[in-house]
């Protein structure tokens, strides 16, 4: 009898357990990304005595994007700042970034990239990722550019470091 | 959640009748654990009335060995299916392939013999794998900055998908060798099938693809007479 009990109130404490979880613990759901453009990562650095350091830019920094043949302007006039994220093109292979820098003189980035579109689900719909193949630039302050991670997505790992000259 | 307070609430009666049974019953069943006594088939009715409540459809049946009225090793194949497009999103998706799963069913109520040996508590645990096919075809995406738009088409897009559920269930004899009974169950996902552009949405079996979700099953079940002589 009392073994009887026993094997009834352990049925009991299961079923509860598990109804409890299902009334009370939902399901594990998606989270949902807020927009679907996965943004580049840009860290600023530079080399001192061969060793490579983080650089904070102190003066006004305008950053911009040629969009369809005209500069369009990301980030203006930002100050003390050591990087940026900047949005890639769906469509297009090579973006072309342009830092303007407050003595009026400009470099350009150019990144090389492919796109792929990535469905995520029914509810949160497709993202855009990108892959790096390749980076140019001009030297006016920026003495050299290097991919340190190809892939762009939500990550928010660090993509290119631009070293500029101290 | 409502379907899975339906279930409890349905398990908790039928727990309630059992009990109620057990206090008048003394009889016991005096089985060996591992005795064998029988196979039994169900189908599954709840997943062919699926796509009323959501997009998805499947068949299922299983075929179950008894072993001392206590374990019951279980497997169940099925076949599952969605052919949906999201009413926000606009994104068009298709899929269906076979499932199967492998487990074990554990009768709380083992001992008991005469009247309430036509009652089942059980506990069970399942393992379930598919590889599923899909479609998507996705709405043009327009670039917030550059304004061009792309869209995504994938077909036959493949995805390995593996998950374990743990569960309870009911079952209680109906007439003869038929019974009817309802599981629920907690699924938990280990193999998500996630690919290169994309993930499945859903997975024949395990439903949509979350890393836990609940489901259930309503089964008709039939025990298959042994002819012993």
């Amino acid at each position: 009898m009392i073994h009887n009990r026993k094997n009834i109130a352990i049925t009991i404490v299961a079923l509860l357990t598990v109804a409890l979880a299902a009334i009370t613990g939902c399901d594990k759901g998606y989270d949902c990304e807020l927009d679907n453009t996965s943004y580049d990562n840009i860290a600023f650095y530079t080399i001192e005595d061969g060793k490579e350091e983080a650089y904070i830019y102190q003066s006004p920094l305008t950053v911009s994007l040629m969009v369809n043949g005209e500069e369009s302007v990301m980030i203006n006039h930002v100050m003390n700042t050591d990087r940026v994220s900047l949005p890639m093109s769906y469509t297009q292979e090579r973006d072309t970034v342009i830092f303007r820098y407050d003595d009026g003189l400009c470099d350009s980035l150019y990144i090389d990239h492919t796109n792929t579109p990535y469905y995520q689900s029914m509810e949160c719909g497709t993202l855009m990722f990108h892959k790096l193949e390749g980076l140019k630039s001009t030297n006016v302050w920026i003495e050299d550019a290097a991919i340190v991670n190809d892939i762009v997505n939500f990550e928010g790992h660090e993509n290119i470091k631009i070293y500029f000259y101290k | 959640m409502k379907i899975s307070r339906y279930i409890f609430i349905s398990s908790m009666l039928l727990l309630l009748a059992a009990t109620a049974v057990a206090q008048e019953n003394k009889a016991v069943n005096t089985s060996k654990p591992w005795e064998f006594k029988g196979v039994s088939v169900s189908a599954d009715l709840f997943g062919t009335i699926g796509r009323i409540m959501n997009d998805f459809t499947s068949y299922e049946v299983a075929v179950s060995a008894n072993f001392g009225n206590r374990f019951f090793p279980v497997v169940e194949v099925g076949h599952g299916s969605t052919d949906t497009t999201d009413e926000t999103t606009r994104i068009y998706y298709k899929s269906g392939a076979p499932y199967f799963r492998v487990g074990l069913d554990y009768n709380f109520l083992y001992k008991k013999g005469g009247e309430l040996s036509n009652y089942k508590i059980i506990g069970l645990v399942r393992y379930g794998q598919t590889t599923a096919k899909y479609d998507v075809t996705t709405p043009p995406m327009t670039d917030p900055v550059w304004g061009n738009t792309t869209s995504l088409t994938l077909t036959d897009v493949e995805a390995d998908c593996s998950w374990l559920e743990f569960g309870v269930g009911v079952q209680v004899k109906v007439w003869k060798n038929l019974h009817m009974g309802w599981s629920l169950r907690y699924k938990s996902r280990l193999k998500d099938g996630k690919g290169d552009s994309s993930q499945a949405w859903y997975i024949p079996g395990y439903g949509e693809n979350k890393s836990g979700s609940f489901g259930g099953t309503y089964n008709i079940i039939y025990d298959i007479p042994l002819n012993r002589k």
